[in-house]
């Protein structure tokens, strides 16, 4: 058996908003090969999560450490290792694809930008549409070309939020399948907010479920599918968590 | 760091050069500079031809002692004193939008959050966009300056000095200087207000407060007076009120120093205001303050952008 290496840490972790406790205590591991989906209702915390771990915000108290580099202290380093997709960026619609990716590559200190721009459009089957305008693209395109932007600094660890928002299912089935080609061929770990269980039945390999800022459930996705037989779907599974409010915590994913 | 001040600068350029009301406004402030050394031209042919008719019918009064004419006086850079309105009319309100899309583009395509999840700091990043309004608008102006040297040069009778020509340039480096203050104070605006339309309007109202309400209070002139450059050399009205108001008014109105400079260096030839150059630097840096702590305080993540 082999041990696979923590990549995502909190302890402790809280947040504060004005009179609004968005995280209590939070303590979550993410290890590195995972797709980690974060369940959880409106509200419940997951994009105040994503914001302290991607550095754009610093937790009232705790700590988060994302791979090996504390969020606060050390928000250049894992600036460095991580990509994110935060929800509804419709990024410069006067700008052609190609000048967008150009932009964010420069910014995140890729050198060889004409190559990397090259191989990632063509990992993600997108070549022949560099010159056309971001005005001109689908949301789905926009996600591609979101995707795009995130990986192409080679990061360990892709932060997504809900990244199926607002797709058709077309789009949310081509995004799968973008999700864990990254996974299975580029070695990527993948931090997910999503409210579609299905897609996480899908795609995620272990699960966390937030409710009113507190972390109420994680594990693997097959155990999680072994603990509730009687359950018939993950919604369902998710739906009871939900409304017992369950404080169950379960780490033992290894 | 420098690479990523290069990149933002880049971006800024073309992403401005594909912005419609950007190209209108500059397209207009290029036609007004083109056309502002034959309207000022025209201007003095017109008033030359009044004064040669005053002398005829002077002559025919039995008046012995003619006036020497007044205006060949002025300097041949008076051609373009037009120039000083359409850059604190058109100019400024150019660079008040130059500075609001600079930001305003960013946060309403929400990318701020992405950037700020590169390795990229604040400071970078303001610096980056001040840096990109300095150098689209000394492209401006650096165009601007040729133009009306070759409209100057392309009138028969107006051939100008190495000396006229460096005092021109002078002038438009002066006037980069005023169309920074607007460049911020559009950027600084669009940090701070979380709508897009009043973001644009405030910078708008302090610009008619500073180029029409403060010179009218100064001097006593109405609006359409104040925009005639031969009448800002005039004096001020006396009076308890204007005297007050002159003390009160002075040091904010920016326009009336930039009008002063203008007049030195096109005009009159009068020694340059070192006062008033002064003034419009601490404008400038007031300008970056402000901007520097609306930066500062920005909440990435909270950031939320009305129409």
């Amino acid at each position: 058996m082999t041990t696979k290496k923590l990549i995502i840490q909190t302890k402790f972790l809280n947040h504060l908003y004005k009179n609004h406790q968005a995280l209590i205590d939070l303590n979550l591991e993410v290890f590195e090969g995972d797709i980690f989906g974060f369940l959880g209702h409106n509200g419940a915390g997951k994009t105040t999560t994503i914001n302290i771990l991607t550095t754009l915000m610093p937790p009232s108290s705790g700590t988060a450490m994302v791979a090996g580099f504390d969020t606060v202290t050390q928000s250049m380093q894992v600036r460095r290792n991580i990509g994110y997709l935060p929800e509804n960026v419709t990024f410069y619609n006067n700008l052609t694809a190609w000048e967008n990716l150009h932009y964010f590559a420069r910014l995140s200190g890729v050198k060889n930008t004409e190559q990397r721009i090259a191989e990632v459009l063509d990992f993600l089957e997108f070549r022949g549409f560099e010159n056309k305008k971001l005005g001109e693209f689908s949301k789905g395109m926009r996600q591609r070309i979101g995707i795009a932007q995130a990986i192409i600094h080679e990061p360990k660890i892709l932060f997504l939020d809900e990244p199926t928002s607002g797709l058709d299912p077309l789009g949310i089935k081509n995004l799968r399948e973008i999700i864990i080609r990254l996974n299975k061929e580029k070695h990527l770990t993948i931090f997910m907010n999503t409210h579609l269980l299905s897609e996480v039945a899908k795609t995620c390999t272990s699960i966390g479920v937030l409710n009113h800022g507190k972390l109420i459930y994680k594990d693997t996705l097959d155990n999680t599918l072994r603990r509730f037989p009687t359950e018939v779907s993950l919604e369902q599974i998710y739906v009871q968590m939900e409304e017992n409010g369950r404080p169950t915590l379960n780490n033992n994913n290894q | 760091m420098a690479d990523q001040l290069l990149t933002i600068i880049t971006n800024e350029l073309r992403a401005l050069i594909r912005e419609r009301t950007f190209i209108l406004l500059l397209g207009t402030f290029f036609a007004m500079a083109l056309f502002s050394s034959y309207i000022g031209c025209a201007t003095r042919n017109t008033t030359l031809e009044i004064y040669h008719a005053s002398v005829l019918s002077l002559q025919q009064a039995g008046v012995v002692h003619i006036p020497t004419n007044p205006f060949l006086a002025l300097p041949p850079l008076s051609i373009f004193r037009n120039m000083t309105i359409y850059i604190f009319l058109i100019g400024a309100l150019l660079a008040i939008v130059m500075g609001h899309q600079t930001l305003i583009r960013d946060r309403k395509s929400r990318v701020t959050q992405l950037i700020f999840s590169k390795s990229v700091d604040k400071p970078t990043f303001l610096l980056g966009k001040i840096m990109g309004l300095v150098t689209a608008l000394t492209l401006i102006v650096l165009a601007t300056f040729l133009i009306s040297l070759v409209s100057a040069f392309s009138i028969p009778a107006q051939q100008l000095s190495a000396v006229a020509v460096g005092r021109l340039a002078l002038f438009y480096l002066v006037s980069l200087l005023y169309l920074l203050i607007f460049a911020l104070l559009g950027l600084g605006t669009a940090v701070i207000f979380d709508t897009e339309s009043l973001a644009l309007l405030v910078p708008i109202i302090i610009w008619v407060g500073v180029t029409f309400i403060v010179p009218e209070l100064i001097t006593g002139q109405n609006p359409v007076a104040l925009l005639n450059p031969t009448n800002l050399a005039s004096v001020a009205p006396s009076g308890d009120f204007f005297t007050l108001m002159h003390a009160v008014l002075s040091p904010i109105a920016i326009e009336q120093q930039y009008t002063q400079i203008a007049q030195s260096l096109l005009e009159t030839q009068a020694p340059i205001p070192v006062s008033s150059i002064w003034m419009l630097f601490f404008y400038f840096a007031l300008m970056v303050i402000i901007d520097c702590y609306a930066i500062a305080v920005y909440q990435i993540t909270t950031d939320k952008l009305y129409e």
